[in-house]
């Protein structure tokens, strides 16, 4: 094996499909070797992006055993911060205007009956 | 479920969930079990151990959720902290790799490729998966997160806690690793 091959050899796995450029290059492209050594990686490559097609399926306790936990309710599990909802904030406004309005009345009821 | 959709999406269902939805959760947990699972089981090669990172995982996303600004997809923050978990856990899991992984993974559905090309490209397949898993944890870990998933050296030197010149190293040893392990036939001379 030549010098070039070694080189070629140790620096294949970081490569990324980029072949290597000037000499070494000029190399590869003369080499059978090292041209099937940067095709392997180029296969290795592509048979781990397909692993990310691949989904194993979770057992079936998991989301049960995850609901348990969220809805335990238990110390260490702690729910998200309630976000104020906006027909809670307007059920609360139309409260307190109906109570604001309802003191208004008694306060005129009270100077109207006392001006009588 | 509304009609003419298959489920609600994940941000409807985020939102809901912010807001304290557990139900809503629950259906998060239920899209995105397997995904996560898969992740979990890649980096541990342990299913119980994976199971137990899933599990943690969802736990600790529910607790983060207010803190989740929707900046990346839910499944890629779920991603990270799968990562975190399994990291985190690496000594325990050492302790506890068992059962092989490569017999039950669910292949790809061969598409356009001849019948032979699929029977070697499945036996790959296989091979691979048999190889990764025995690569060291630290290993597997930076290739399954660059090749397999695609993350950048930035991003999993940051998650793992390591410098970016770790990852590479990590990365390069483990595909000279796995290359070996699959194509030993032409091991050549040196």
């Amino acid at each position: 094996m030549k010098a070039a091959c070694l080189v070629v050899r140790s620096l294949a796995p970081s490569t990324e499909g980029v072949p290597p450029s000037g000499m070494l290059g000029d190399h590869v492209s003369r080499c059978l070797r090292c041209q099937a050594e940067l095709a392997r990686y180029s296969r290795l490559r592509r048979h781990l992006g397909a692993l990310a097609d691949e989904v194993e399926p979770a057992p079936p306790p998991l989301a049960t055993d995850v609901d348990r936990e969220v809805g335990s309710g238990s110390d260490d599990t702690t729910p998200p911060r309630r976000v104020p909802q906006v027909g809670r904030v307007a059920a609360t406004g139309g409260a307190v205007a109906a109570a604001a309005a309802g003191a208004a009345a008694v306060i005129v009821w009270r100077h109207s009956k006392a001006a009588v | 479920m509304t009609q003419g959709r298959v489920r609600p999406n994940d941000g409807e269902l985020l939102i809901r969930a912010r807001a304290g939805d557990r139900a809503a959760f629950s259906d998060l947990v239920r899209i995105h079990q397997d995904e996560v699972y898969t992740l979990a089981l890649r980096m541990t090669a342990d299913r119980e151990l994976a199971a137990d990172v899933s599990q943690e995982a969802f736990v600790r996303a529910w607790r983060a959720l207010p803190k989740f600004r929707g900046d990346a997809r839910f499944s890629t923050w779920m991603h990270r902290i799968v990562v975190n978990v399994a990291w985190t856990q690496r000594r325990k899991q050492a302790k506890h790799r068992t059962d092989p992984i490569d017999e039950s993974f669910v292949e790809p559905a061969a598409e356009s490729i001849s019948p032979e090309r699929a029977a070697e490209s499945a036996a790959v397949q296989g091979r691979l998966r048999a190889a990764l898993q025995a690569l060291a944890l630290p290993v597997r870990t930076v290739v399954v997160l660059k090749d397999v998933y695609g993350w950048s050296h930035g991003e999993i030197a940051e998650h793992l806690n390591i410098t970016v010149s770790a990852a590479k190293v990590r990365l390069h040893r483990g595909r000279q690793q796995l290359r070996t392990q699959l194509w030993p036939e032409v091991e050549v001379e040196a």
